[in-house]
């Protein structure tokens, strides 16, 4: 690459790396998270996590489930979507025994 | 921003790119891998379930990723979930993923009289959970490179703080694509973007209908409505519609990312 920063891990030459293999390379975005955190407690119900970004983000949302201390990434919430209205919804199903601490990440890298 | 560390990719200026589309800024972190490797259920004739559980050592549960075959042929990776089901090809699998304090654990279960069969699957620890005292560093190199967030001490920053640190890869952006699925009846729907990368990357999805101001990552499964999920091969990141009733005149609008991050091949 003539141009460019690329940085690798101890013990792998950077120039020979492939990409794959790099901590980091100009040659390519860095999946960046715009915000990440813990939610305040979720009842059953809907829940909405705020954001600043003026589109829809990308965003991953793990929480406890299960038996005590299992934390699962969230697909089994009825309903889990972003808007562009500055903020994620989460709606977690009536079985929702307790409320959970609901820990999210919001990527910058997707947008609708 | 007015401290801090932002680099472009090559021909774009560096001070005007927005954030969006900047390779990397201090402003933000990056996934920190923290541990990676492949996985391997290997089911015996008449088995219905195995777990593979990873230790991770970190004294909290952890984000992580995990990504695997839908059958035993090899060909079409999905990005699993907690409490997935199979989508196609795999009749009565499914899948509980969840971190622990002390391990992540997949179980696969699948039904009776099934034959002898191996999956194979990818997974990623990270390490960027935002634990209420994220000031622990789990991982002294000394040598390298370590990027804060502005106004934060690089030097006495714990790991989950710093923006970027050479101990830890994380996900490298391939190819960002745009993609509209129009519905026809009950018919199936596949969209197919090509990567060409030769191997079976790692690779995230989301989708919103046109009269909708949501975004949902996929796979989104509701019974009622039928199933969204996405897969990829060694050439293609393949995304699926079957809705189960006519949705009418409906298109969905959809933005992939396919990562440079290597799963498989």
């Amino acid at each position: 690459m003539p141009i460019g920063i690329r940085i690798s891990p101890a013990g792998i030459d950077a120039e020979k790396a492939a990409i794959k293999d790099l901590v980091y390379t100009s040659e390519a975005d860095a999946f960046k998270i715009h915000k990440l955190g813990i939610s305040a407690k979720a009842k059953a119900g809907s829940y909405d996590i705020d954001h600043d970004l003026r589109y829809k983000p990308f965003f991953w949302i793990f929480s406890e489930g299960g038996a005590a201390g299992q934390m699962r990434k969230q697909n089994y919430f009825a309903d889990i979507s972003s808007t562009d209205f500055e903020e994620i919804d989460v709606a977690t199903p009536n079985s929702t025994p307790d409320p959970v601490d609901l820990y999210y990440y919001i990527f910058i890298n997707i947008i609708l | 921003m007015s401290i801090g560390l932002k680099v472009s990719r090559p021909t774009k200026p560096v001070e005007t790119t927005d954030n969006k589309l900047i390779s990397y800024s201090s402003e933000f972190i990056s996934p920190k891998i923290l541990k990676e490797g492949p996985l391997h259920f290997d089911f015996a004739l008449n088995d219905t379930s195995d777990t593979v559980t990873i230790a991770h050592g970190l004294g909290f549960p952890p984000t992580y990723a995990v990504y695997g075959e839908v059958d035993d042929s090899n060909e079409m990776w999905q990005h699993w979930q907690s409490r997935g089901f199979f989508t196609d090809l795999a009749p009565a699998r499914q899948l509980d993923t969840y971190a622990d304090s002390y391990n992540l654990s997949i179980q696969m279960l699948r039904g009776d009289g099934l034959g002898a069969a191996t999956y194979r699957g990818y997974y990623y620890i990270f390490m960027d959970i935002p634990i209420r005292n994220a000031t622990k560093i789990y991982k002294q190199e000394k040598v390298g490179i370590k990027i804060s967030q502005p106004r934060i001490d690089a030097e006495k920053a714990g790991d989950v703080q710093l923006s970027l640190n050479s101990a830890y890869k994380t996900f490298k952006v391939f190819k960002e694509y745009d993609f509209t699925m129009t519905f026809s009846g009950t018919n199936v729907i596949t969209k197919r973007l090509s990567h060409g990368l030769g191997y079976w990357p790692a690779f995230e999805v989301g989708i919103r209908t046109a009269d909708s101001a949501r975004l949902f990552p996929l796979p989104y499964m509701v019974n009622s409505d039928g199933a969204l999920y996405a897969f990829c091969t060694k050439d293609e990141l393949v995304i699926i519609a079957q809705p189960a009733s006519d949705p009418g005149a409906l298109s969905i609008e959809g933005k992939a990312i396919i990562f440079y991050d290597q799963l498989a091949g």
